[in-house]
């Protein structure tokens, strides 16, 4: 079944191109890899598909849905930038997101937070960079949405963090579900990934299974990327 | 959906204020107890005169004091309107905007919690500052002054009915004012989040709206459909039902702009 549908996908900010007629086809079930270094359009596609900007060409659907307030309740969506208040404590967070998200998950929010080491009396304002980052993905995981959308959640952190967060990644993953995740670093990430999509100058240029990239090129996904990307 | 969003917009001018209000509190407390000390006898023009031999006379103090007190009393008072804009402006382009924009309501709904929330803040605020002058004038002044603020309170109770319709008619001309500035917002950053850029055309947008509602009011009291006067207020239905659609125009156009220019 497909949860999301980008079909000849264009955006412009003004005159500059940041994406350029994108296919992209997301099955349910599978950690999905956008995969490209800076400026190639990754963040500006997942704002897309979570609403916070609009195409200028092309049609971009989520579960059927046109993106909209019905789109947004079916996606879960990590942004690379904090967003949330400093006044909040972590419980406040958690009510938001409980009020807000029908979704929302409080048993599981809990046991992520115990996993992450997190505590609810804990305030957003005295939590280090990657305490936010287990934070965010721990709202953003406890929901029982049908796509994930994590924009780089592996960045800024430590390799201890990394390894929480990947493994809180695939705690949650619901074969129900999607993840379409964003990254970097590659030589982390590879191992939970399904499939992989290569955006260069905000076109594809590369897609297809982790495991058939793999083994038609004979190269780890890491090396790939740096082939493509060199 | 409505009542979660006002419940989360009232909590975050709370939780922004709440420091604000209590401060403002201590130190009007301060204030008063300061003049209290001064003017003990309550004769007031004691205050002022240099006798020699007066043990309340206050001069300087007591003016800045009470300068003080009004000046903070009144930025009580406009606090909400200053902070509403503020925060609406942050909610469409600040580090928080992505939990705002994340939210699965339609824009309106939004829009609207965000209004409710500045009225009740406005409402909060303006007593307390009216609460606190008045405090001050029971506490400072002679018996004239409270005998006169007495018959004001008295004359009011006469006629309850028309003091509600007052009250929501000055509810509703805050409301409207602040959906024409939240409208001019939306329409500088529907152009861009810079500010450079946005805050003047946010400027212009407000000047054009403000410029083209008055005419519109000057050109419906030449033919008016009902006058009619709230104490001083002077108007006429067809005034009344244009501000109202002013009102909607500056919701469905707001609405309009966040569902399809907004961008973050």
């Amino acid at each position: 079944m497909v949860i999301l549908k980008a079909d000849k996908i264009s955006k412009k900010y003004f005159t500059k191109p940041a994406l350029t007629d994108v296919d992209i086809s997301l099955e349910q079930g599978k950690i999905i890899g956008l995969l490209g270094p800076n400026g190639s359009g990754k963040t500006t596609f997942l704002k897309l598909i979570t609403g916070m900007v609009r195409p200028s060409a092309g049609n971009l659907t989520v579960n059927g849905f046109e993106i909209g307030y019905k789109s947004k309740e079916l996606v879960a969506f990590l942004p690379d930038s904090e967003f949330l208040y400093d006044w909040m404590t972590i419980k406040d967070a958690r009510d938001v997101y409980a009020n807000f998200f029908r979704d929302f998950n409080a048993r599981r929010f809990t046991e992520l937070l115990e996993f992450m080491k997190l505590t609810e009396d804990m305030r957003v304002k005295s939590l280090s960079k990657g305490m936010k980052e287990k934070l965010v993905l721990a709202l953003t995981l406890a929901r029982d949405a049908k796509l994930f959308v994590l924009d780089e959640p592996l960045n800024g952190v430590d390799p201890v963090a990394r390894e929480l967060i990947l493994g809180a990644i695939i705690r949650c993953f619901n074969p129900e579900s999607t993840v379409l995740v964003t990254s970097h670093l590659i030589n982390e990430i590879e191992s939970i990934l399904d499939e992989a999509y290569f955006l260069k100058e905000g076109r594809i240029v590369l897609h297809g299974g982790v495991d058939n990239l793999r083994s038609e090129n004979h190269k780890s996904l890491d090396e790939l990327y740096r082939e493509v990307f060199a | 959906m409505i009542g979660k969003l006002i419940y989360f917009e009232i909590m975050k001018k709370w939780r922004s204020a709440k420091y604000l209000l209590l401060g403002y509190l201590g130190i009007q407390a301060l204030n008063l107890l300061i003049t209290r000390i001064f003017l003990w006898n309550n004769k007031i023009g004691d205050a002022f005169i240099h006798s020699g031999t007066a043990p309340n006379n206050a001069g300087l103090p007591f003016i800045l004091t009470t300068i003080l007190f009004f000046i903070l009393a009144i930025f009580l008072g406009a606090f909400p309107f200053i902070e509403g804009i503020y925060r609406f402006e942050r909610d469409l382009s600040g580090r928080q905007s992505y939990l705002e924009l994340m939210i699965p309501a339609v824009s309106w709904k939004k829009v609207l919690a965000k209004l409710a929330a500045t009225l009740s803040s406005l409402i909060v605020c303006g007593t307390v500052s009216l609460f606190s002058m008045f405090m001050y004038v029971m506490a400072n002044f002679n018996a004239q002054a409270i005998e006169f603020i007495g018959d004001i309170i008295e004359a009011l109770s006469h006629d309850w009915f028309k003091v509600i319709l007052v009250v929501l008619y000055m509810l509703f001309s805050c409301a409207a004012s602040f959906m024409i500035i939240f409208f001019c917002i939306t329409i500088a950053k529907s152009f861009t989040h810079k500010n450079r850029i946005a805050v003047p055309i946010g400027i212009a947008a407000f000047l054009i709206i403000t410029g083209c509602t008055a005419a519109l009011g000057i050109q419906l009291d030449k033919i008016p459909l009902m006058k009619f006067s709230l104490w001083e207020i002077e108007t006429s239905l067809s005034r009344t039902l244009a501000d109202i659609i002013v009102f909607l125009a500056a919701i469905a156009g707001t609405n309009w702009l966040m569902e399809k220019r907004i961008e973050h």
